[in-house]
This record gives C-alpha cells, structure tokens and sequence, in this order.
C-alpha cells in the first residue's frame, strides 16, 4: 500500500508539471476555448476537422497512437487484390495542415472533475469538452479464440497487420482449401463487411485458386444486403460461397488454431485459412473511461453525443448507442458532424441543440464490376435515430447497373476519406 | 486505436448536468450541417475527387430541381431517388443554395 500511494502521488506532481507546460507548448496564448479528441478514425478524424471547421476559434487537439491510419473500408478489396494497403492508409497531416495539434500518444487517464486527459508521455490536455471515438475491441467470448490465437487465425477486423496477415495466408493456400469466416453476433462494426468480405476472398480464389472455397459458418440468422448478396454469389460465384446459418449449424462453439478447426454446433471444419471475427463491444478507453453501459456500448444524448453518464464527454462512431443507425465508418462521420456541431454550440453558450439529420450510404463490391448499396437518412428525435428515407439496390438488375454501382463505392471512399482526413 | 489497459483511468464518478432535451420537433435547419451529409460521396464542397458526379457546378435551381425530380421518381438513379425522399422542400432549398455555383 505504501508504495501504492507514493507512485499516485508521483504521478499527480507528474501530471502537475504536464498541465504547466502543456499551457505553453500545446495550448500555447491562444485564447479559444479547448477541444480534445481521443481517436484518429472515421469518428474522431472527423470530429477534429469539424469542430474546428464550425469553430475558427476552438483549439483542437487530437490523440491518437498511430501515425497513419489504416481503413476497414476497402480492406476487403485489399484482399481480393483490387488495391493496394497504400490505398487504404492514410497519415494525419491533412488534420495538421487544418490547424489541428495532432498528438500521437496513448491516453493513461482522463479526469472528468478537472477536465483534463492525462497521456502516457505525461502531457496533461485540459479540456472544456471531450469527445472520444474509440472503436470497438473483442470480447473473446468464444473458446478457444484468444488475442494470441488471432496471430495464426486472423480477425481482420481492426485493419492494419491483421489484414496484411490474412490476405499473406490467402496467398499462400494450396488451390482446393477451404477458408472459413465466422461473422460475429450483433451487433458489431459494418454489418455487410463479413459478407463483402467473402464476396472479395471469392473473387481472389475464382482468379487464383478455382478449386477453393468459401464457407461462412454465420451465429446468426440474417444479414445485412442479404438478398442481394445471395444473388450475386450465385451468378458470380455459382456454389463457390456457402453461408450456413446459425439454425443451420453456423454457430461456433469453439476454435481449435493446433488443428485450424472450427468446431460448430452440429459438424467440425477444417479450414486452409480461418477468418475468425470476434464479438464485440465499445474500445478500451470507453470501459477504463466508465463510459460504458452494462452491455459494454456507450450511452449518449443522441442531439449532443454527450455521455449520459459522464458530463462534458462526448462518444461517437462504432462505440456510442445511436439507435437506429448501423455501426459504420460513414455513420461515425455523420456521428462526429452532428457532435462537433454541437458542441460548437454548446461551448458558444447555446441553451439547446436541434436534433440533427445523419445519413450512411455503404457500397459492398461482390465483384470488381457487382456492386451493392444500402442507404438511409435519418432524423433524430429524443430517443432514436427515425429513418426517414433509405433502402437498398434492386434485385435482378441489369449487369451494367451493377457495374456503375462498383465505380461508386471507390468513389464513395475517395470522397469520404478526403472529407475525414483531408488526404 | 490502442489504449494502455494497464493503467487505470482516473476518473473520479461525477454527476452528470443534463445538457437541456432538445425538443422532437425542433429539426436541425444549419444549411452547413444538412450539407455535410453530401459531402461524404460528393465530395467537400461538392467537388468530387472520384466517381462520383461533382455538384459544385451546377446552381442552386438545378439541384433544387434536381433533389425534387429524384424524390418525386421524376428522374432515374440508381441511390438519389431514395436519399431525396429524406428531404422536405424547406431543406433541399438550404442544401441547393449551400452547395450552388455563386
């Protein structure tokens, strides 16, 4: 106990001497009020660029480990070779060259009484509001499936090394394998991805390894674009892909990575490359940060993104509750454009924020030349995100519709990624 | 992102000051905000990088009229038919002046 308490006491007169030259070397005399974001993806990038878009005057700070970001948009295409991890990385100085203090960093604890977020280099950054994006993490709720095994058995769920491992076990299969996806319970980040996913594994196989196959072995029932993804893996893929259901015996019951087994309900698989994909919950720093509620995903005012449970935090992206809209990358970026609006207001002294219209629109690529859409605005009231338009592709469409819709989903990801990192 | 989970947040319980309810009604009209929403696929300020059609050439009566004929199945598309239908008339004149070649 008495070492305890003199490493706290270390770490306050630590984190004393960061505050008082964070006044200068970070804050600097400018006399604006203070934003600080925790998370450089879809969310926090473009909360960064808006606050600061809807409010010259607000100093933004931005922390984020990574010195470049890796998408999960177009990983799947990264996989089926369309592109190339170039394509889908991305440094932040779009966000410096905006006027952002880019920090890269890891947040060792944020205190909501003094308003202040504590990094591990010991720069402590007052706030007056806060807005974290943290993603998502794993629950490794599923036997056999531990952080460790995910360096034989990819998730590929956060993209980055995860990715670069899978796409490397793809290429090195024998031609006659099996691969195997599990896609996670929901709810959980990009409905659709496991299902473009298998759509684009499909395609590197039919070019590369014609004899090989695809099965996903689903613990749910239904899907996002399912229709529309059946159809296009029959007309492109003819029996290639195989998606079981969970009634049907998709539910995993335990990973065996000695064997590179899946173990399901009814049958064991072997797998030449197994694509495990974890259930999931709200980041890291939503939990240590007491953001989350007991289901682990962060309450939120759905006006403000305000915590519910922490005042003056904001939370959004794939780790708030919005109910009504999926967990998505374009969900984050309206997400943060709604937030960064209001905490604009907010900080100008507003009294109310009106509740904002957010949309998504996602393409998923069944082939280089198939693409699918799912679309919807929304209007917010007290308690929901109301769906006020939305849909998605027609079934049965003739081939060249499905073509110009697989142009627009590279031009759906050059145009948010500009918005998002102004790269 | 990666978070240190070794080390424990110090966050100290406080009571949250409930910000003020925004009432159900009250929609937001910020031409900038309803905007931002088009921006994701069109580009910012409408000036697509990519595949996707620009619109910052076009003036605000055309895509007023434009955002109308889509929503009304006026005009053919293959999504804007559908993402029109989110919009009264009060906010496409907002977005349509927002984004229109001055």
């Amino acid at each position: 106990m008495t070492i305890k308490n003199t490493r706290r006491q270390f770490l306050k007169a630590t984190a004393a001497t960061g505050a008082a030259i964070s006044a200068f070397s970070i804050v600097g005399c400018a006399a604006g009020p203070n934003v600080v974001v925790i998370g450089g993806g879809f969310g926090g990038s473009t909360a960064a660029r808006y606050v600061k878009k809807f409010g010259p005057n607000v100093n933004v700070t931005l922390i984020e480990p990574k010195t470049s970001y890796v998408t999960c948009p177009f990983s799947n295409a990264y996989l089926g070779g369309l592109v190339d991890f170039q394509y889908i990385t991305h440094t932040y100085d779009g966000l410096v060259a905006d006027g952002i203090n880019v920090v890269h960093d890891t947040v060792s604890g944020i205190d909501a009484n003094t308003k202040s977020v504590t990094l591990s280099g010991g720069t402590v950054l007052n706030y007056d509001r806060l807005i974290v994006s943290p993603g998502i993490d794993f629950k490794w709720d599923v036997p056999g499936y531990t952080e460790e095994t995910s360096a034989k058995i990819p998730h590929a769920w956060k993209a980055g090394d995860q990715t670069k491992l899978l796409k490397a076990q793809l290429e090195a299969m024998d031609d006659g394998g099996v691969v195997i996806i599990c896609p996670p319970k929901d709810p959980f980040r990009c409905p659709p991805g496991p299902y473009e996913r298998a759509s684009m594994i499909a395609h590197y196989l039919k070019t590369n390894k014609p004899k090989s196959k695809v099965l996903i072995l689903d613990r749910k029932d239904k899907f996002s674009k399912q229709g529309l993804f059946v159809e296009g893996w029959g007309k492109v893929y003819g029996g290639m892909v195989e998606w079981v259901s969970s009634a049907q015996g998709g539910m995993v019951e335990g990973i065996d990575a000695a064997n590179m087994t899946v173990k399901a309900e009814f049958d064991t698989h072997k797998g030449a490359v197994i694509n495990f994909i974890p259930n999931q919950v709200a980041g890291m720093l939503a939990h240590s940060a007491g953001l989350t509620n007991d289901k682990g995903w962060c309450p939120v005012n759905i006006s403000t993104f305000e915590s519910t449970i922490i005042a003056g935090v904001h939370v959004v992206g794939d780790a708030s509750i919005a109910p009504g809209m999926p967990k998505s990358g374009n969900a984050a970026n309206s997400q943060a454009k709604a937030c960064a609006w209001a905490v604009v207001q907010m900080l100008n002294g507003a009294a109310s924020v009106d509740a904002p219209m957010t949309s998504n629109t996602c393409w998923s690529l069944i082939s280089p030349d198939y693409g699918i859409h799912v679309t919807a605005v929304w209007q917010a009231n007290e308690a929901e995100f109301v769906s006020v338009s939305g849909g998605v592709s027609g079934s049965n469409l003739p081939d060249a519709t499905r073509k110009l819709e697989a142009g627009f989903a590279p031009g759906w990801y050059d145009n948010i990624v500009k918005d998002t990192w102004n790269v | 992102m990666h978070i240190k989970t070794s080390l424990a947040v110090g966050l100290f319980a406080v009571a949250v000051l409930p910000f003020a309810p925004t009432s159900a009604s009250a929609q937001n009209m910020n031409p900038e905000l309803l905007a931002s929403n088009c921006v994701v696929c069109h580009g910012p300020n409408g000036e697509s990088v990519s595949h996707i059609p620009a619109i910052n050439a076009l003036n605000a009566n055309e895509i007023s009229d434009r955002m109308r004929e889509f929503r009304d199945g006026k005009r053919a598309a293959t999504i804007m038919d559908k993402i029109a239908k989110g919009y009264n008339d009060a906010q496409i004149d907002l977005i349509a002046e927002h984004f229109g070649a001055k």
